[in-house]
Parts: structure tokens; sequence; C-alpha cells
């Protein structure tokens, strides 16, 4: 069994750990809770940076996928600051979809690497998109904590991905064009890529929509962003 | 009773065709078009072996589906007449709000009609908000009782800028529908020059070919670049020997072959076949090693095998085969009339959208009402939370 396996497989434990006790926390009223929750994220977030970091330094045992899937953990896992809201599932939901991307990376890295597609993130381009995903996937924990408790979150970190993403996408293009004399370098990577920012800038542009539209339309899109992530070659 | 005045059904529309709702709509239906082209094979039109090669493929994975969805358009949906109606309606939709967006830049300088409800701002001071705001790049207008805090004129200029450069992004890539045109899988052997078909433009790699010239007015993007040989025969006394590569074909004493696919050329006179093909287990470049086996025919037996890199000289028996290397290279070439517009549209669209997103626009307005700081509009993150507070 590889070193990156075992710290994804104790981010995995630390994740479980941290939604147990935001349950277990919302029968009783323990002081200091939400800080435990929260240092209990950051740990994980560094198991699983630890990990990534060790398959990409050569674990060939670790595929693309799993690899990007790590990454994406390790980056969503660190939680934000503290919701104002007392109910544990303000707690809770910001983990589910980080503790999904990290089981299932897990779970990807016990599958033998023959016949896996994909490269590892090593481009500027690809590390690039995953940061996106890893920004994706806290946005979605957001989203699904705000159906949850009905309290809006902020809006920076659906900013800040929309920012990123429209970076990343106009630059591509700008290069097509300047190489290829074509806004579409013609990859199936490149369409995901430009509908995920296209949904988006819709998600973004429905801010000043009402609020469930928004926050439904963000847990789609930032499905749709991670999905991208992990398959863009 | 109060007369109810009728409603004007042109307003109406216009209010429909520059709502968020109607672009957020249009932006989601084509992002899933997009997104299929993702995970469905699009067949590419310029290119009949690839078109062949991914139809096959397609078939192979989605067995009897594959005519049903070809129906559908699923496999060429940058193509289809739908994707291209959504793009139209898109840049109407752009152009429309392009206009309401103007005017609102102009109408938004002077103090507008209080929108939303008014909200108390408890444990807020008037004067010392006023002061906040300002400190803050705020604009803070003033008609008593009323203030109204914006950013105006940046956040009004960047949606403005935004929709401008989507706009122009969408006229650049109709330019280049209507009269733009690409050249796919065109293959060019080192020092030669290659008129495009069906225009005056040209293409011409250089001896190495590493360095790509050509007309003005395209672009060319190398996509790979192949092994490539020119092959000459002689018999024991020096006599060239004719060569073929099909059966149809006229005999010649020398032959020039790119090696994107194995090769197969036979000499009659001396009954021997040549098979060239790029060495396995190296990456095709220019000058890769390329295997040459040689076969008596019949009865087709192997009689020499050896690897040659660069120019090379054989000897099979009586014959003598000179193989001088001749890189080809396949690229694409591209005339974009709409390439600057669509550059252009593109740098303004992400300037505007990034500019969107550090400077939102953020209208409201505060007044003072018997010794209470009250808010309407959308009110700053800090404002709100002293008045949950």
């Amino acid at each position: 069994m590889s070193i990156a396996v075992i710290f994804t497989g104790l981010a995995c434990g630390t994740l479980l750990a941290a939604v147990g006790l935001a349950l277990w926390g919302s029968s009783r009223q323990v002081p200091g809770l939400s800080h435990a929750v929260r240092a209990i994220g950051w740990l994980a977030g560094a198991l699983l940076l630890i990990g990534a970091l060790l398959a990409w330094q050569g674990d060939h045992s670790v595929s693309a996928p799993a690899l990007r899937l790590i990454l994406m953990a390790a980056l969503a896992a660190p939680p934000a600051m503290p919701h104002r809201c007392s109910s544990p599932w303000s707690n809770v939901m910001p983990i589910l979809p980080v503790l999904i991307l990290a089981w299932v990376s897990l779970f990807w890295t016990a599958r033998p690497v023959a016949g896996e597609t994909g490269s590892p993130p090593v481009s500027a381009m690809g590390l690039a998109v995953v940061v996106c995903g890893g920004l994706g996937t806290r946005a979605l924990g957001e989203a699904l904590s705000t159906i949850a408790v009905q309290t809006p979150h902020s809006e920076w970190l659906t900013t800040a991905t929309y920012a990123l993403l429209t970076l990343l996408v106009g630059s591509t293009a700008l290069v097509n064009l300047w190489q290829r004399g074509m806004v579409w370098g013609g990859t199936a990577s490149e369409g995901g890529l430009a509908g995920a920012w296209l949904a988006w800038s819709a998600a973004w542009l429905g801010a000043r929509q009402r609020s469930r539209l928004r926050t439904g339309l963000t847990v789609v899109v930032a499905s749709l962003l991670v999905s991208t992530a992990l398959t863009y070659s | 009773m109060a007369a109810q005045t009728p409603r004007d059904p042109w307003q109406a529309v216009w209010q429909l065709a520059t709502s968020d709702g109607l672009l957020v709509v249009l932006l989601l239906v084509i992002a899933a078009g997009l997104t299929i082209t993702a995970w469905l094979p699009q067949m590419p039109m310029a290119d009949p072996v690839a078109y062949a090669r991914r139809l096959s493929e397609a078939q192979a994975r989605f067995g009897k589906a594959t005519q049903t969805m070809q129906t559908l358009g699923l496999f060429t949906i940058a193509r289809s007449f739908g994707f291209r109606a959504l793009l139209a309606l898109l840049a109407g939709c752009l152009l429309l709000r392009l206009i309401e967006n103007g005017d609102r830049l102009r109408q938004s300088q002077e103090v507008m009609e209080p929108a939303g409800e008014w909200e108390s701002l408890a444990g807020v001071r008037l004067p010392d908000v006023i002061d906040g705001l300002r400190s803050r790049h705020y604009r803070v207008l003033r008609q008593p009782p009323l203030f109204q805090a914006d950013r105006w004129p940046w956040a009004n200029v960047f949606p403005l800028l935004a929709h401008a450069g989507g706009l122009l992004l969408l006229v650049g890539l109709l330019l280049t529908h209507l009269w733009g045109w690409r050249v796919e899988g065109l293959i060019i052997q080192s020092s030669e020059r290659v008129t495009l078909h069906d225009t005056e433009k040209w293409v011409a790699l250089d001896d190495d070919a590493h360095r790509v010239t050509h007309s003005p007015g395209i672009v060319t993007f190398v996509e790979e670049r192949v092994p490539g040989v020119r092959i000459s025969a002689a018999d024991g006394t020096g006599q060239p020997l004719l060569l073929q590569q099909t059966a149809e074909s006229d005999p010649v004493t020398q032959l020039t072959v790119a090696l994107t696919e194995d090769q197969h050329i036979a000499i009659p006179e001396a009954q021997l076949g040549v098979r060239l093909a790029p060495q396995p287990g190296h990456a095709i470049e220019a000058h890769s090693p390329v295997l040459v086996q040689v076969y008596r025919s019949p009865p087709g037996q192997l009689t020499s095998e050896t690897v040659v890199e660069g120019d090379a000289e054989l000897t099979v028996g009586e014959v003598g085969l000179e193989l001088i290397s001749v890189p080809y290279a396949r690229l694409t070439a591209t005339f974009n009339p709409g390439l600057w517009p669509t550059g252009a549209g593109l740098v303004i669209l992400i300037a505007g959208l990034l500019g969107s997103a550090a400077w939102p626009v953020r209208r409201f307005w505060l007044r003072e009402e018997t010794g209470e700081t009250k808010g309407a509009g959308d009110l700053p993150p800090n404002l709100a939370i002293s008045e949950g507070a």
C-alpha cells in the first residue's frame, strides 16, 4: 500500500470524525465544538495535501484522476470562517462534498493503473483547472449549507471561482486564437471548460435573482465544474 | 377606484429581452450544449478519414443508438442550426442589454428612486456611515433627506464592457463562420511550398521541417512532425530501377513518402518489396528512426531489416537502396477574417467580467428618521450585520 493512500485514508477518517462531531454536537451544547470541527477540517486538508504531494512525486499506484480528486479535496477541506448560524448542518454540509471526493479518490487508488486515462495536472493550465475544481467543491459545500440552514453564505467564494474560471477560459481562447487562428482548439476538455464557465456565468448573474434559484444553480454548476476538472486533460 | 393604466406590450417585450432571467436561460442552454461536446464525440467535417474513424468509434460505443443520436445532431452540436440560433439569440439579447446598460449609466448620474424595503440600521450614525463609504470609494449623492451611495461610474461601466465584449466576440465568430476557412491535416514535406486549394494562399516548410512560412492573412499550426523518406534504387551497374507504390500508379525512379503510416513500395524489376515504418517505441518526430524491411517477392520472405536515422544507403543482393530523410509536417491552416474582432471582444469581455466581479453594482439609500438611520437597496454586509445585530 502506498503512503499516499495511507494519508488519504487518514484524511477520510478525520473528515468522518468531523462530521460525526458536528452531528453529535447538535444534541448537546458543547462550547467550542465548531472550532474543533474547523481544526479537524484543517488537519484533513493537510493530510490530503501531503498525500497528493507524495503521489505527485512518482507514486504510480495513484492514477491521474485520483490525484486530481485528492488535490481538489485538499483545497476544499480547510473550512471557511464559522457560520453565525448555530445549526449543526452549517458545519456538516461544507464537509460533505470534500468527504465524498476523498472517499472516491481512496477507492480509485485501489484500482489498477492499467488502462487509466488522463495525465497528472503538471501543466499550469491543468493545475489551475484543479484549483478551480477545489474552489468549486468549497462553493458546493457552502451552497448545500445554505439549502440546509436557509442562511445566505458569503459571495466571495463564488466570485473568486468565477474570476479564476474566466481568466482560464479567456486565456485559453486567446492562446488558441494566437496559435491556431480559432477560439476553439477543438478538444473535448475545452468544450467542457467553456460549458462550465458559461454555466457559472449564469449562476453568477443569477445572484441578483431569487436566493433559492441562485443556490440551486450554484450546486449544479459547482458539480459540473468538479466533474470537468476531474476529466480535464 | 384608481384607473388601471394599460400595459405597453413593447415595454413588456423589452423588459423580457433585457432581463437577467432570459440571459441566464440562454447561457445555461448553450453551456449544456458545450458540455455535451465534452462527453460525446464530435464529427470533424473537413477530414473524411477522421470523420469515418470517429463514426466507427461512436458506433462501437453507442451501438444502435448512434443513428438516433446522429439524427438529433448530438455529434455535430456546434454546427447545428439550434446551437447557432441560440448564439444569435444571445447576440440579440446582449445588444439590447448593452443599450439598456448605456441608458442606465446615463441615468445613474443623478439620485434615483429608492428600491426595496426600508430597514432600520441599529447602532449606526449616518454621518459616520457616509464618511466610511466615501473612504471606501463609494460615490455618495445627497438629496435631503435622502443619501444615495453607489460605485458609479465603474460599477456601471464594467457590465457595459462585458456586454460589448461578448457582442464583439459573437460578431467575430460570425465573420469567421461566413468568410473564414480551415484546412486540416495538410501534409507538407520539408522545402516544399503548397498552394491551398481554391485560394491564392500558400504554405511552405523549411529544410528541417521546423519553420513554417505562409502568405499573409492566414495562421498555421503544426499538429505534428513526422519522418519522411525519399527512396531510389539502382541495380549492380548503377542503373536506376523503377519504383511503384500501388499496382495502378506509374513507375518512377524516385519516390517521396511521409511516414504518417506504414508505406509499401515495390521494385518490380528486382522482385523486391520495401516496407517503411516509424520505428516502434520511439516518439514520432521529424527525424525519428525509420524501420526498413525488404521482402523478396514472391514468396514475401523477409530479406533484410534495418533501422536508419537520417540519410542511408543499403544494399540488398545486387540492388542498392538510397534513402534520404525528408521530414514532413502535418499542419492546420486557417483564414479567419474575424480574428481581430474576436480577440478584441475576448479581452474586453474578460476585463468587463473581472471588473464586475471586483467592483459589483451596489446601490443603496440611507436616510435619518426620528434619530434612527434607515437603509434600503443593496446594503453592504457590514451595514446589514449592524442591522441584524
